[in-house]
């Protein structure tokens, strides 16, 4: 713990971050913005559910403790999306733009020093980010319709959200010498996994939807076999978006009522197991997460030839 | 004296075009050594190689006996290195940023505390110790610049032009401050284009051009070998013929010319003459005139200064 906390990069980026007005500025808007959100959820409810079903309805309040969740944890994300990567993507390149670089190279400061540090300095602060809207996340949970374990995989996610979009910041910056560079590269990304990917896969439902009008009739075991294809490949879609992922995982504790795993039912009356999108989710980032990292170790040790 | 610095058969090529060409050059320990060249000679390129930055093409350098090939770590840990640009965290508080980067050279924290203090009195800004670094002086930022490059107790300091840009009164300090250092037994290899500073404080010089080093050795050494003819003045009261004689008559004595404008009676009398030759030799030009009941009134040895020499080295080559 020592060793971590003696890390001189971690040490100085908390100081920079937390110095001043900055960080509670930022903490502030966050809090507002959130709050917000719930404020006009709990308000649209109490005008047009009241006129409809008079409060006290059976499961009315139920239906807004799981409104209220989806909104905090969506938009949680979605400052996850936009705040991650603008922490990370100058990590490295600051160092080059304020000539620094240099200096700390010439240290005995290790690569693998410098990215932890950058790295979690980052993670920590919007990690902070999403433990201040605990508050609003446990009103949802006061209202009912929320079990916990929604509540524990939206903060999985959300923290390996945080961890993906950090290292992919990082990873960017540790080969960009500019800081607008990294950040709109970084930007890109970040939104090619959040918006495009299920973009990509609309598109491909779409062209899917049309080639199987066109296709011959199958046997029973063909049907299954591109069934277990279609399953498998809209799974994987479904776990590498964090929306899509968080949804998938809603539904199959929906129908399913397991957090972990469901059976589907396929046409020769066999049924395919899947596993819940969620966990696809955390270790396939994790796993990219760290490759990433490693990368970026690898970025910053080599000598400039 | 031994080597703290071996830079053998050095080469580094971009594209095919060398910018460093099989450099050999030594520095000894306690050196104040001025590495001279104009803009795109290889100075910077030999700098950045030597602090680990940036990899050879060919040849290595030999700092404290480790190679900056094979031992980067030992390398870092024996030099203190300051580029020609500042390189601070304008966030960051004057004791805050020496202590960040004696934390980067894994100094104890409780060691670090007593160091910043003493640094800061060396450097002199132990006043502005907890003032932030972007409201300090571009002359006080290169004096923390100095004082980081310390802060782990280097036995080289490797200085990338660290005079320019700085007023006079600045230039002065850093330069009074790195006699300091050499003081304390810090071998000192810096590189620069201001030739006064190299003449004012430098044991040692080397001149590079188009990456290939021209000429090197102490300043006298440089001067009696790309330099050999000293100009001297002498004014004497009266007697100019008969001094002028004698002198041509001297060992080493080129030629002698009385100027044309003290040449009326009564007045000085101005002698120029070329000489080739030692320093003790011209003490007995002197000797003899005084023996001989010349009046001398002045006897000045032309200080050749480096620019002449520099000239003289480089032919404006940049490759």
């Amino acid at each position: 713990m020592n060793r971590f906390l003696d890390n001189p990069v971690l040490l100085k980026e908390f100081r920079g971050r937390m110095r001043g007005g900055k960080a509670f500025i930022l903490l502030t808007i966050y809090l507002v913005l959130l709050s917000g959100m719930v404020g006009i959820v709990l308000l649209s409810f109490t005008l047009t559910e009241q006129a409809s079903y008079g409060y006290g309805s059976s499961g009315i309040s139920e239906y807004i403790g799981k409104v209220l969740f989806w909104v905090v944890a969506g938009s949680e994300l979605m400052m996850v999306c936009f705040i991650a990567p603008a922490l990370t993507a100058g990590a490295i390149s600051s160092e080059h733009e304020r000539q620094t670089y240099d200096l700390l190279r010439t240290t005995l400061l290790s690569a693998k020093s410098l990215v932890f540090g950058k790295f979690t300095s980052a993670v920590s602060f919007l990690i902070l980010l999403l433990i201040v809207g605990f508050p609003l996340q446990s009103l949802a949970y006061l209202l009912g319709g929320v079990a916990i374990e929604e509540v524990l995989i939206a903060f999985l996610i959300l923290v390996v959200t945080v961890l993906l979009f950090s290292a992919i910041g990082l990873f960017v910056s540790s080969f960009t010498k500019h800081n607008l560079v990294a950040t709109v590269v970084s930007y890109v990304i970040a939104n090619l996994i959040v918006f495009g990917v299920p973009a990509f896969a609309y598109t491909a439902l779409i062209f899917i939807a049309g080639t199987s009008l066109s296709m011959p009739t199958l046997t029973t075991m063909q049907e299954t076999l591109v069934t277990i294809l279609l399953i498998i490949a809209a799974w994987v879609f479904v776990a590498i978006n964090p929306i899509a992922a968080a949804i998938g995982t809603e539904v199959m504790l929906i129908t399913e009522q397991s957090a972990i795993y469901a059976s589907i039912p396929l046409p020769n009356s066999w049924s395919f197991p899947l596993i819940s999108p969620w966990i696809g989710y955390v270790l396939f980032y994790l796993l990219v997460s760290l490759v990433l990292i490693f990368f970026s170790i690898r970025f910053v040790k080599r000598v400039d030839k | 004296m031994s080597n703290i610095i071996e830079i053998q058969n050095l080469s580094k090529r971009y594209n095919g075009r060398p910018a460093v060409d099989a450099l050999n050059l030594s520095v000894a320990q306690g050196d104040i050594f001025g590495f001279v060249g104009p803009n795109g000679a290889g100075k910077t390129t030999t700098i950045r190689i030597m602090c680990t930055l940036l990899q050879a093409t060919q040849g290595d350098i030999l700092v404290a006996g480790h190679s900056v090939r094979k031992h980067s770590r030992q390398v870092r840990q024996t030099i203190g290195y300051m580029p020609d640009f500042f390189g601070v965290y304008t966030d960051m508080l004057v004791w805050e940023y020496l202590d960040f980067f004696g934390a980067c050279y894994e100094i104890p924290r409780p060691k670090r505390a007593g160091l910043i203090k003493d640094l800061l009195e060396l450097v002199d800004l132990s006043h502005r110790r907890d003032d932030p670094v972007d409201r300090l002086s571009r002359g006080m930022k290169q004096r923390l610049s100095l004082a980081r490059t310390l802060i782990h107790d280097p036995q080289v300091l490797i200085l990338d032009e660290p005079a320019s840009g700085l007023d006079p009164r600045a230039r002065v300090e850093i330069r009074e401050l790195l006699v300091e250092l050499a003081r304390m037994g810090k071998t000192i290899f810096f590189s620069t284009h201001i030739l006064s500073d190299v003449a004012e404080i430098c044991t040692r010089v080397g001149i590079i051009e188009a990456g290939k080093l021209v000429a090197v050795g102490s300043l006298e050494e440089l001067q009696q070998h790309l330099l050999p003819h000293r100009l001297v003045r002498i004014a004497v009261l009266e007697r100019a013929e008969d001094a002028a004689a004698l002198l041509q008559a001297a060992p080493g004595v080129q030629s002698v010319n009385i100027l044309p404008a003290g040449n009326k009676e009564g007045q000085v009398v101005r002698l120029e003459l070329e000489y080739l030759g030692e320093d003790t030799s011209l003490t007995a030009l002197l000797k003899t005139l005084i023996d001989q009941s010349i009046p001398v009134l002045s006897f000045n040895v032309d200080s050749r200064d480096l620019e002449e020499v520099f000239m003289r080295a480089t032919k404006g080559l940049v490759t």
